[in-house]
Parts: C-alpha cells; structure tokens; sequence
C-alpha cells in the first residue's frame, strides 16, 4: 500500500534521510521504532509532502506521492495524527473533527455518529475548545479526526508520548482494534504499545533503517534492543 | 444631549466605515499572517473606481466596480506575488510597499491629485430627524449596512465549516494541510474577502472619509490602529477596534478640536502600555518548526540538494588584511581624491549620498542586523533635522557643537521613547507601530506652527561655525559629511563587530534561543534603536545643513521607505550593502527627476517589487562573491560544513 523507496531527505543542508526504504503492505500495522531525533517524524513528513524528499520514490496504492501538496497527499487517502496531536485550540472538538471529514457518504464510513459511539468522551466535550481537553483525549481526539477521512491508510506518529501509562495502555488498546479495520503505519518509542500494535517492525537509527522483522523477533533480539533503542 | 446624539451617530457610521476596511487587514494579518500594506491602496483605488462608474451610471454598479477592482487587486496580489513569500515578512511588507506607490502614482495620472466627494444613491441624499438632531440618512444606512456585514462576517468566521477551516490554519498550517484542507485556495479566498470589503469600504464611504490618494496611506494607517486596538484576526475585534477610534475621532474633533489629530495616536499608546495583544486578541500557537523556517526563509529554499561547501580560504594574515580594507581604501581614496576635481553639482550629490548612507547604515543596525522592521525610521532622521534646525534658528547657537550635541541628545531620548512603545509588539505589528510613531511626529511637525514652521517648515538652516574659522563652500562641506561619514561607518563598523553586534544577529536569528542562552533580548533590541535613532539623527542634522531646510515630508512614510529600499537593494546585515544602495537610489531618484519627474513614485515602487522579488539578499552579495573570485581565483579547500548533521532530525 505505502511504499518508500531510496529516499533522501534534507531539512536545508542537514541530510536526515539516507537512502531509506520500507513497506507498509495493505492491511497490515507496522512500526518505527527507534530513538529521540533518529528520523521517525522526518520520514513521516516525508511521506506527507511537509518534507518532500531530494530523491528516491514514495508510492501509495502503487501511484507515486512524492511531489505533491500535503493536502493532495491526504485526499489520497491517508489519515494522520500528527506529533504533539496537533489539536487546533481555536476551534471546538466537534470542529476539530468537522473540518477533517472526507468520504463518509458510503455505508460504514466514519462520521461524527459513528466516532462519537467509538469515543463518547467526545461526544461530552463536543463544544469545548481542543486544547482544554486532557492529554489522553486530545489523544483520542486526533485519533477521531484522522478517522473522519475514511482514510485507508492512517498514520500515527507517537500518539504515546505524554500520556499516563494506564491511558498509553487505553491507546494501545484503540490501535489493536482500529488494525483489522485499515492499515496501520506507527511511529513509537514506546516499546511494548509497538510490539503489541505491530505485525512488522523497522527499527530506525541516524535515518536509516537499521534492522527490520517480525515483533517476536525483536523482543528475543537482546543486541538490536541494546544498540539501537536503549531497551 | 442633542449634539452628544449627534456627535455619536457621526461617529459610528466612521466607526463601522474603519471596521469595513480594517476587517480585510485583521483576517490577512490575523489569520493567514501575511502583511498586506497594499490594504489601504485597494481601499482608495476601490474609491475612485465606484465613485468614477456611479458618475456614469448609478450607485450600485459603482460598489459592484469597486468590489470588482479591489477584489481583483486583492486576488492578483496575493496569486502573483505574496503566496511565493510566505513566511518572508519582510519581503511581503517591501513588496506591499511597492505596491502602495505604484498604485497612488496610478490613480493620480488618472484621477489627478484633487480629492473628491463620495456618491451616495439618490434616494439616500436627504437626512432624518431623530428627536432634535437632524441626521444624514446616508449615515444611517452605513450604519446598518457595516452591522449588517460585521454579523454576517462573524457567522461566517464562527459557525461555518469554511470559517473553522481558516481558523485551522491559522492554528497550524501544517496540521491542517496535512488533514487534506487546500490552505492555499483557502487564503487566496479570504484574502480577496478582505480586499472586496476595502474596496466597498473605500467606495461606501466616500461620502464621510472623502475619495483621494492619501487615502492609501490614511487607510492603511487608520486600518493598522483598529487592528491593534481590538486585536487582530477576528471580525468582533475590527469591529470593536472600528467603533472605538470612529467614537474616539468624532467626539474628539467636537470637544478638543485643537488636539483631536493626535487623538487616535493616543488610544494606540494607551492599548500599547495596557494590552498589547489589543482588547480582543487571539492568542497564537506556533508551528514547532516555525523559528527554523523563518530563520532559512531568507538565505536558501528547501530541497536544495547539492549545498557548496563553505569555503575556508588558505590564506596569509597580511592577505586577509588586504582582503578586508582593500576595498574600502580604495574607496575611500576615490572619495577623497575625486571631488575637487568634478562640478558643485557632482560634489553636492556625493554629499547627498554620503548622508543618505549614514541613514540607511542606521537603519541596517536595527534591520538588516537585529532583523527588527522598522518603517518609521524617518522619525529619527526628521527629528536630527528638526532639532537641528530650531537649535540653529530659534535659540541662537551658532557653533556647531552645541547643536550638534544636543541633537543627538534629543534622538536618543526620542528613540527611548518610540523603543519602550514600539517593543511592546513584534514582528509586523513592530513594523506598523513605527510607521505610525513616524505619522505621529509627522502630525506634529505639521501642526505644531509657532515651533516648526508647519507646512513651510524651517527654512535658512545655515551652516553653523566649527569652532575655527571655515568659510564654507560645497567642497568643504563635502569634506565634513566625508569625515562625518568615515567616523560613522568606523562607529557601526566596531558596533556591529564586537560581542553585542554579535548578539544582535543571534536575536535575529532566533530570539527564542537567546533568550534561553541568559541574554537580556528586549534590552539587546532596545539599545540597537537607540543606537540606531542616534546615527539617523546625526544623518538628519547633516541634512538640515544640507538642505538648508526641514519640512515635514521629511518624516513621512516615503522618507521612512527610502532607507528601507538602500537596504534591500545594497543587502542587509553588512554595512557598505546600503551605502551601496545610497548610491543607486541617490542615481535613479536623481535621472528620474529629470526626466519623468511626476513618475518617480512609480519608479520608487517598481523597484521595490522588483528587488524583493528578484534581488533577495542585495546587490552586496554578489559583490561578494565577486570579489572573493577575482582575488583568490576560486582556489579553495573544503570546509568541515559539508558532512555534518545526519543525527538531527529536527
């Protein structure tokens, strides 16, 4: 579904991404795993047209991405949640979902209804500004607005960070039902939420990818967890 | 109580005609923070097209022409020129600029130079009785007709989804692109909103502002004081903003007339001190990313693939002297040997340069090396002049000296002063608040007659003594402003050279940072305006001397853009870039005078779009690198620059 291949990435004259490659086959969730500035946000604004790469090509569903406008990228049909969660504090938690919504004609598509019914906290807080809700539901939130673009691909980038161990166990939670329903592309420095997510691991070090597998493996793979993540 | 009824109703129909206009300038300033000067040109020019189409045929095709040309105006902007400067401030205010000149200039070839009176539609001539107080209908349906837009305006920012997507991005561009929303289509919208409102403004309210080219600047000013007393970036704040200044103005020309000029200058002291953030302002969250992009926004674009090394010369300490003060001897010895030699009229025009670069190297200080935008610098230059001038004329000095002494005195308080204010706000609003501090002295300059010879100004400024016997001549006198130049660029030179230069470009750089780093910022940018009112003054004194006399143009807007222009074309952040540009504009303003003496706003303004756009970073530049080929041939090892920084993700 989401394919990179080869792709160098600068911000000005730093070099961030070194010819890197990975897959996200359809229907399944993989993550990135790996540490602090490594390039986990880089590939993903990559992937999104904030940081287009130099070279190298990204394709979805099999039609390259690389080179087009960020919102033409997510009309493609990529729902992100962005780092920090990008909540915007102007506007109220039904807008916040509201101005993301694409394609929920069909049966079965996300809507306002529907996320509501997944997240009811929501639906309490419909007319509070974003940025009063707590951690954990601005969390959910993101998660929400991401999936009020029926998208087919959807993009997390450590929806963990900051939150309370019992809440980054309620996300976690959230992900393993959300991955039958589409694929799943997640980047996490929270190890065990990412095993338990994930079908497909890249560990990711200095914007390379420097090893990739199966969960399993990694958990068993003492050197790997040492070098490369500190675990 | 009739006349405050009266009083009242005048001044909320000027009220709600201020919110019509200053609504456009807080959404594009507000919103999609873009600094749109230009606002009050479309404003005028949507005047005097609705008012020249309803002369011919009826008030309504009139607003539908003025919607027309400003909206059009408004659209062309920002598709052709302000989406590629995204970020820029800078750029976007010079390019404005250039706009604002281009069109005034335009308009009075076609329209001419005399205000007119605006139309008003014929079933709206007569006026109402309201208790005792006979009222011009026409107010009355402006009245109506800006609330009737402020709650239409409102809903739409508030309750539509269109409205909460251009609050979206206003929160984060970035996250809003990213979730699909077409920003760019969005803001190009919004923008000519803003630009049709203006244009109506200008149009509906010709009948109560009047129809003239100091409308663009009036506008644009007036604008700016409604945007940051109620705050910019929504409809509820312009409107506030409007009805308090209408009220303010109107009330003010009824009970203080002598003082009701300076009335609205007050308010935006007051709102400074009290709420800089204006009484309805939004509060802003920041890209994370955002003082990075700003910081490279100037020097290369994104993506740039291949970065040359950054070269490291192999070089002898004698010939790196020589590569240093090669160049400036050899000016120098031309400045010194050449001038006998040529005409009084070559002699007089070196002079004029050499004044007009001590102003342009004061205003780099604050510009070009603290990266503060100033577009009020002509109030410290007027103020040397002035200063100067009465010292001179009015209090019986004769020496030098003393004047001399006490001008510089005087700018530097003056420059405390309009510091303390104008660094309550920053960015652009920096930027519109020391134009209107520059509009302020020029208020007073004007109006104040017994001390500064109001509109005739001060003429018969002489030469003062030296203290030894000179007779002067134009040689002499260029030798003075040669060795007043030489002592000033020394002066900067070791400013801008030493530690606090330094921390001058860090804080352009990246404020933020410093401040982190334990350095004091405010008091950082706050002694380079000093700094840089003093040398303005000192340029502004020689002038007097110069010119022999001040008028008070010489702190208007086109004295303040004038430094700007020699910045941007010679390149900031070094000081011989504007004294280069001294010497272009002194030429181009010179020959234009000549021989197209009525377009030379044209010109002026051409050259601004054309170096914002197609100059970025100066002529010094590429002087430069010039320079550096011509002496080293471009032999040169690779620096370190080159691998660095594949850990950062950033």
């Amino acid at each position: 579904m989401l394919e990179l291949e080869n792709i160098n990435t600068f911000y000005w004259e730093r070099h961030v991404l070194w010819d890197l490659s990975l897959k996200v086959p359809q229907g399944s969730s993989v993550a990135m795993l790996g540490r602090n500035g490594m390039g986990k946000t880089t590939i993903i604004r990559s992937i999104m047209g904030l940081a287009p790469p130099i070279d190298g090509t990204i394709r979805f569903n099999g039609e390259p991405i690389n080179g087009l406008e960020p919102h033409r990228i997510a009309k493609k049909g990529i729902g992100i949640v962005p780092q920090g969660r990008g909540i915007f504090p102007s506007l109220s938690v039904k807008e916040n979902l509201e101005i993301a919504a694409r394609d929920n004609r069909r049966e079965g598509a996300w809507n306002l209804e529907r996320v509501y019914e997944q997240f009811p906290i929501l639906r309490e807080r419909s007319n509070f500004p974003g940025n009063l809700l707590s951690g954990g539901e601005q969390q959910m939130l993101a998660i929400a607005r991401a999936l009020m673009a029926n998208p087919e691909l959807l993009i997390m980038d450590e929806p963990s960070e900051g939150l309370a161990p019992l809440v980054v166990k309620q996300i976690g939670q959230i992900i393993c039902e959300l991955k039958g329903k589409l694929t799943v592309f997640l980047a996490e420095q929270n190890f065990n939420m990412a095993l338990n997510a994930a079908d497909y691991v890249y560990v990711i070090s200095k914007g390379s990818v420097v090893w990739d597998g199966l969960p399993e493996d990694l958990r068993n793979n003492e050197e790997v967890k040492q070098k490369w993540l500190g675990v | 109580m009739d006349k405050v009824l009266s009083v009242f109703l005048l001044g909320l129909s000027y009220g709600l005609v201020l919110f019509l206009v200053a609504t456009g300038l807080s959404m594009t300033m507000g919103l999609m923070r873009i600094v749109n000067m230009a606002h009050g040109a479309l404003f005028m020019a949507g005047g005097f097209v609705g008012l020249t189409v309803a002369q011919h045929s009826n008030f309504l095709f009139g607003a539908l022409a003025a919607i027309a040309v400003a909206g059009l105006g408004g659209f062309l902007l920002e598709v052709g020129f302000l989406r590629r400067l995204y970020k820029q401030e800078a750029s976007q205010v010079l390019l404005t600029i250039g706009f604002i000149y281009i069109l005034v200039n335009v308009a009075q070839w076609i329209w001419g130079s005399f205000p007119k009176s605006g139309a008003t539609p014929g079933f709206l001539s007569s006026s109402i009785t309201i208790g005792a107080v006979d009222v011009a209908s026409y107010r009355l349906f402006i009245i109506g007709f800006g609330l009737v837009m402020a709650v239409l305006l409102w809903l739409f920012q508030d309750k539509t989804k269109v409205g909460a997507k251009v609050r979206a991005g206003m929160d984060s561009r970035e996250t809003a692109s990213q979730l699909g929303i077409n920003l760019k289509v969005l803001f190009t919208g919004i923008f000519a909103l803003g630009s049709v409102l203006a244009g109506l403004a200008g149009f509906m309210g010709g009948k109560i502002i009047g129809t003239n080219l100091n409308n663009a600047w009036q506008g644009l000013l007036l604008s700016l004081i409604v945007v940051v007393i109620g705050g910019a970036g929504s409809v509820q704040g312009a409107l506030i903003g409007g009805i308090i200044l209408g009220l303010l103005n109107s009330f003010g020309a009824a009970y203080f007339p002598s003082f009701s000029s300076y009335i609205m200058y007050v308010a935006l002291i007051v709102i400074l001190l009290v709420r800089p953030a204006g009484l309805l302002g939004r509060k802003f969250s920041h890209d994370s990313n955002e003082a990075l992009e700003r910081a490279s926004a100037f020097t290369s674009k994104p993506g740039k693939k291949k970065v040359a090394p950054r070269a490291v010369y192999l070089e002898s300490p004698v010939q790196k002297r020589l590569k240093k003060y090669l160049p400036i001897v050899a000016v120098l010895a031309l400045l010194v040997v050449v001038p006998p030699f040529v005409g009084t009229f070559t002699q007089s025009m070196i002079t004029k340069v050499l004044i007009y670069a001590i102003f342009a190297m004061s205003l780099d200080l604050i510009m070009g090396y603290t990266g503060l935008l100033s577009f009020g610098h002509a109030a410290f230059f007027g103020m040397g002049g002035y200063t100067f001038g009465i010292l001179i004329l009015k209090t019986g000095i004769t020496n030098f000296w003393p004047a001399f002494i006490i001008t510089i005195v005087v700018c530097a308080l003056l420059a405390a002063v309009i510091g303390f204010l104008t660094l309550r706000v920053s960015g652009v609003y920096f930027l519109l608040v020391t134009m209107a501090f520059g509009q302020l002295l020029y208020a007073i300059a004007n109006k104040w007659m017994s001390l500064t010879g109001g509109k005739d100004g001060l003429p018969g400024v002489t030469k003062p003594d030296l203290g030894w016997a000179i007779h002067w001549t134009p040689l002499k006198f260029y030798f003075f402003v040669l060795i007043a130049f030489v002592v000033c660029f020394f002066i900067l030179y070791k400013i801008v050279h030493s530690s606090f230069g330094k921390t001058l470009i860090g804080v352009r750089e990246n404020e933020s940072r410093m401040r982190s780093l334990g350095y004091n910022t405010w008091m950082i940018k706050y002694t380079a305006i000093i700094l840089a009112g003093v040398f303005a003054g000192v340029a502004g004194s020689l002038f007097a001397q110069f010119y022999g006399t001040m008028v008070p143009d010489h702190f208007a807007l086109q004295m303040s853009a004038l430094p700007m222009l020699m910045v941007i074309i010679g390149g900031g952040g070094t000081l011989w870039g504007p004294a280069l540009g001294a010497v272009a504009i002194v030429l181009v303003e010179h020959y234009s005078s000549v021989y197209v003496q009525e377009r030379w706003p044209l010109i002026l303004g051409g050259l601004f779009v054309l170096c914002v756009m197609f100059v970025k970073g100066g002529f010094s530049r590429y002087l430069s690198s010039v320079w550096a080929k011509v002496h080293f041939g471009g032999t040169h090892v690779a620096g370190p620059g080159q691998v660095a920084g594949k850990e950062a993700e950033l």
